[in-house]
């Protein structure tokens, strides 16, 4: 009857189908997209649970960790999976909850030499890790790919998320120049970190992954949206493209490995 | 000139998949053309048009058409 | 008065999270001088190196990156909010 769709894909899907935001159009986008989430940890977790639950046809998990008894504290998709490596975690998740959602697993951690690559195969990139070395990373091959990316950071009840469309909008690179000196930001392992707030920014980075599938709405393009959950401030700060900015300008058209040990200064 | 006629059986069917099942065909359709749907589900005769309407589509007319079985007529709206 | 914002990331030295300061018709690197007499030099070192604000701490005033207003120089009036951004990478 229709042609895009079958009659168990009509009923799971019938919730957005109906959106006119979405409908069989928006649907259809969603199945055929391809969405690269990096870090199936705090943020990961909340992320691929509502891309696969919306139909994403392709979600490809990169993470060389193991599933740990501390990450069970934010991690929900990951119970009952101790000891198995992350992505390949995920996977088993996401084939529970949705078999039109192929997922390729990357059971190892980006770095230097594999990022470009690992990017180049998907429409949009979600950064879910937890060190400032993968970000800017992240930041400069996604920017280098020309790949739309939902960047977002977390700590304790704290948060700040972003969209970055190559050299259109500010990067991560524009607004944080740098790597801070090691050491001199705490991580969630010595400041902590709470599973709602991990849980609320992987579901927005999610969010703003289907909107720039969709088209639809506004992103937090050359914007920083920042939560503080104790005190329920959501504030949204405006970003410019800093034109001195070496990778949005183009004077940097490569990963060098170097560049990537400590302070990611380019 | 009569427009471009589609039939639509949803017989068996219940909300909310009667909306998103004439909602997905009205997406198929062309603009201007006309959509009649086949219902036997009370609430979605009502449920049904009010939806159709509410994305900009023209409902033509609503009719029984037998015991429990009623016809909605669509006109999809321009784009 | 000047609103002030500090993030989780400074509260282990600010103890409090907004706090409102007498600074009408200073700059931005004079409110943070205020800041560093009330706080104390662990904020002046997270905040400053070499007499500049360090790169990976934004500060915004009314929502807009001071880098694209007047830097330091940025001038502040009564009922601006100033927020600080600090880089977090947690995840």
């Amino acid at each position: 009857m229709f042609s895009e769709f079958s009659e168990e894909q009509i009923r799971r899907y019938a919730r957005q189908i109906i959106m006119p935001e979405i409908g069989g159009g928006g649907q259809k986008k969603l199945l055929e997209a391809k969405i690269l989430v990096i870090g199936a940890g705090g943020l990961g977790s909340p992320a691929i649970q509502f891309l696969a639950a919306a139909g994403v046809g392709k979600l490809g998990i990169a993470d060389g960790d193991n599933v740990e008894i501390s990450n069970l504290q934010r991690q929900t998709i990951h119970a009952g999976n101790l000891g198995m490596n992350k992505a390949e975690s995920a996977r088993v998740f996401v084939e529970k909850l949705n078999p039109d959602v192929e997922v390729e697993v990357h059971p190892f951690h980006i770095n230097a030499e594999n990022v470009r690559d690992v990017v180049k195969k998907y429409d949009i990139i979600l950064d879910c890790t937890d060190n400032f070395v993968s970000r800017f990373l992240i930041n400069d091959a996604c920017v280098i790919e020309g790949k739309p990316f939902v960047h977002s950071a977390v700590l304790k009840f704290y948060g700040e998320i972003m969209s970055i469309v190559p050299k259109e909008t500010a990067c991560y690179r524009c607004v944080f120049r740098h790597a801070p000196p090691p050491g001199s930001v705490p991580s969630c392992q010595e400041a902590g970190v709470l599973g709602v707030t991990t849980g609320l920014f992987g579901t927005l980075q999610a969010a703003e992954a289907i909107k720039l599938i969709l088209n639809i709405g506004e992103t937090l393009t050359n914007k920083m949206l920042t939560v503080d959950l104790l005190t329920m401030e959501f504030d949204i700060v405006k970003l410019r493209r800093n034109e001195n900015c070496p990778i949005c300008s183009g004077r940097i058209r490569e990963i060098i490995p170097e560049k990537y040990v400590e302070r990611c200064q380019l | 000139m009569s427009a471009v006629k589609h039939y639509l059986d949803l017989r068996g069917e219940v909300c909310p998949f009667t909306f998103v099942k004439t909602k997905l065909k009205l997406e198929e359709i062309g603009a201007g053309e006309i959509l009649e749907v086949i219902l036997d589900h009370e609430p979605a005769v009502e449920d049904v048009p009010r939806s159709v309407k509410s994305e900009g589509h023209e409902v033509l007319r609503v009719e029984m058409i037998g015991e429990k079985l009623w016809r909605v007529v669509i006109k999809k709206c321009l784009e | 008065m000047i609103r002030v914002k500090f993030p989780s990331a400074f509260t282990s030295i600010t103890k409090e999270r907004r706090i409102e300061v007498e600074a009408d018709g200073k700059t931005v690197g004079e409110l943070l001088d205020i800041l560093f007499e009330r706080y104390g030099s662990t904020l002046r070192e997270r905040l400053m190196k070499d007499g500049e604000l360090v790169p990976f701490i934004n500060i915004f005033v009314n929502g807009e990156d001071i880098r694209y207003l007047n830097g330091l120089q940025t001038e502040l009036k009564d009922g601006d909010e100033v927020a600080f951004i600090p880089a977090v990478a947690g995840g």
